[in-house]
């Protein structure tokens, strides 16, 4: 059998692995369209019971929790632009952090509740929507 | 009615807001408004011809919020008070005997009579406003010219 030569369509190695040891990858190295879901980190695609009451945004996409008393949750490694999912349960008074804006919805604590969390300014400010099952 | 102080201020709402934001936090679904700092508006009676209500205000004692009640202070004389009520009181019965003035016109015009039913209601509404005015006139204090109740016709 003839060798077929196939270095041509090989990236160049060197430099690939000059650029991961530095902790980054430069853009010509990822084509577009290239970046699927499941090559997302774990704290975009993963629901995650919250035991305590912190809220760590670089753990998790959504937050579950059905409360059992009056609960107030705090919030940490809030970055701008993050935004996450609160889905709560439980008819208490919850209290978040005193930089989320309620911008729509009312919490109903007979029904399962969807709290949307963006952060706007980082730890700042974080604007808030819930909403219900109709 | 409910109220809370907040900044500074005293600020009410109809029922326990459903979103509320203080220092230490934004609170949903609040169901025991006092452990927020709401509690109920509690407005005293009182006489509103000689009295007044002041700004709302904390109640440390009865952990309510509440007006103080305090009496009016006139800034006319007992006599222009008495004048100003003899002026309403003439006024609401000239209103009530001009619903009845046509009768009189008709009979002006066309000679038709005037119904005695109509006639002695008439005289009756005379009667009762002169009756009222001295009344009026015997009211020797403010407070009782505020107080005194002139007839209203639906």
């Amino acid at each position: 059998m003839a060798l077929t030569k196939v270095t041509a369509a090989v990236l160049e190695p060197t430099a690939v692995t000059d650029n991961i040891s530095t902790g980054s990858i430069s853009s010509d190295k990822i084509a577009n369209d290239a970046i699927s879901y499941a090559k997302l980190g774990s704290e975009f695609t993963t629901a995650a019971a919250l035991s305590a009451s912190d809220v760590d945004f670089s753990t998790a996409q959504v937050f579950t929790k059905t409360l059992t008393a009056n609960d107030t949750f705090t919030f940490s490694n809030v970055s701008t632009g993050m935004v996450k999912d609160l889905v709560i349960t439980g008819n208490f008074t919850l209290t978040l952090p005193a930089s989320v804006k309620v911008i729509s919805g009312e919490y109903d604590g007979t029904v399962s509740n969807l709290i949307q969390i963006v952060a706007t300014n980082g730890a700042t400010e974080q604007w808030a929507s819930i909403s219900q099952e109709v | 009615m409910i109220a809370i102080q907040h900044e500074g201020a005293i600020k009410k709402f109809t029922t326990l807001p459903k979103v509320w934001t203080d220092e230490n936090g934004t609170h949903l679904n609040i169901t025991d408004g006092s452990s927020y700092g709401f509690y109920p508006i509690v407005t005293p009676e009182y006489n509103n011809a000689t009295q007044s209500l002041r700004d709302i205000e904390w109640d440390t004692d009865a952990s309510v919020f509440t007006y103080p009640v305090i009496d009016k202070v006139w800034t006319q004389t007992p006599d222009e008070m008495k004048a100003n009520k003899i002026t309403s009181l003439k006024s609401m019965y000239n209103t009530e005997l001009s619903k009845t003035d046509w009768y009189y016109i008709r009979l002006t015009a066309l000679g038709t009579e005037v119904p005695q039913s109509i006639i002695d209601e008439r005289a009756q509404l005379n009667t009762d406003c002169n009756t009222h005015e001295a009344a009026i006139n015997a009211l020797t204090t403010q407070a009782e010219v505020a107080e005194y109740q002139i007839p209203i016709f639906i």
